[in-house]
């Protein structure tokens, strides 16, 4: 899709990595452990590429959390994990003295806070830094199947034509554990011109 | 640290988020009673029986949001020191905070940023 230019998605991912980074920041901070990053890697494609790209990049069992944010631009964002590796990052989040079942009790209500917290960071830096305002949504915790997760983020109930999908394929490296972890927004193109525009102005005033 | 007694409601519809902050405060070894509540709603029925010294407010809830409850709070018990506690960083929520007179406390918070707002004058 070549609905921004090379500068622009140039900026964008430029943007992500520093929202990213925080976000490291603030996991590596809930975690007490260190937090390395990969280089953000992002793709802007349509709804049938990202059901495609789901089945074919991310584990069969995923947990994750997702986020609606409308503002300068409108959309759906999400947070996500390999299942199999999610009770670690909740049991290093709140483990230490609470037993296996009730760290798996509360695995949707920890996930759904690391979400808020990592998807904000990520949305309000880019807000920030274009200094245009974003509205999020309560976070929502789910556990699907790569297979299902389209349906899970409701990808084709809305406008299939008119729907883009950015996703940001992010390694996540703990010093005691390694998992990857992804993030996708689901950008309604309603709102692309306001996104367009905004990066625009701030690369004016860069360039 | 000083030991002190004080009151503290914490709002915030994630237990999770509540769970965090209390372990945060317990840590600092400071005399506290701890109230709390999921939502703005339930906030207010505890105000209505006790008034807390600090309340430590989550922004993005279900129902009336952060900064709502707190023109509430800063109507009716002016005595109250409020933080906005929230993962949202965006400058301009920062701002509307101070506005109202609100301290900025983004999430994941610190012992220390919670220790240093609690012994502010």
């Amino acid at each position: 899709m070549d609905l921004f230019s090379a500068d622009e998605h140039d900026l964008i991912v430029e943007l992500m990595n520093l929202g990213v980074g925080r976000a490291a920041h603030a996991l590596s901070q809930l975690v007490s452990d260190e937090v390395l990053l990969s280089v953000p890697r992002l793709e802007f494609i349509s709804v049938p590429e990202a059901q495609q790209a789901f089945r074919n990049d991310l584990p069969p069992f995923l947990a994750g959390v997702m986020q609606n944010f409308e503002g300068f631009i409108n959309g759906r964002a999400a947070l996500l994990f390999p299942e199999a590796r999610s009770l670690e990052l909740v049991n290093a989040m709140i483990g230490e003295e609470l037993s296996a079942d009730e760290i798996s009790e509360l695995e949707h209500e920890t996930l759904a806070e690391l979400g808020n917290i990592l998807l904000n960071h990520c949305l309000a830096t880019l807000a920030n830094q274009l200094q245009q305002q974003i509205k999020t949504d309560i976070p929502m915790a789910f556990s699907t199947s790569a297979d299902d997760l389209s349906g899970t983020l409701e990808l084709c109930q809305g406008d299939v034509n008119n729907t883009l999908v950015m996703l940001v394929q992010i390694d996540f490296s703990l010093k005691t554990s390694a998992l990857r972890g992804y993030l996708a927004f689901i950008i309604d193109l309603h709102s692309a011109d306001t996104f367009v525009n905004a990066l625009r102005s701030y690369l004016a005033e860069l360039l | 640290m000083t030991k002190t007694l004080l009151s503290l409601l914490l709002v915030d519809d994630s237990r999770i988020a509540r769970l965090s902050l209390k372990r945060q405060l317990m840590s600092l070894g400071l005399e506290l009673t701890l109230l709390e509540a999921d939502s703005a709603d339930t906030a207010e029925a505890v105000l209505a029986s006790t008034i807390p010294d600090i309340a430590l407010i989550d922004f993005n809830m279900p129902g009336r949001d952060g900064l709502q409850l707190a023109e509430h709070i800063r109507q009716h018990h002016p005595r109250v020191r409020m933080a906005l506690v929230t993962a949202n960083i965006q400058d301009a929520l920062a701002q509307r905070a101070r506005q109202l007179g609100l301290a900025f406390l983004p999430k994941p918070t610190t012992a220390e940023q919670l220790g240093a707002f609690i012994q502010q004058e």
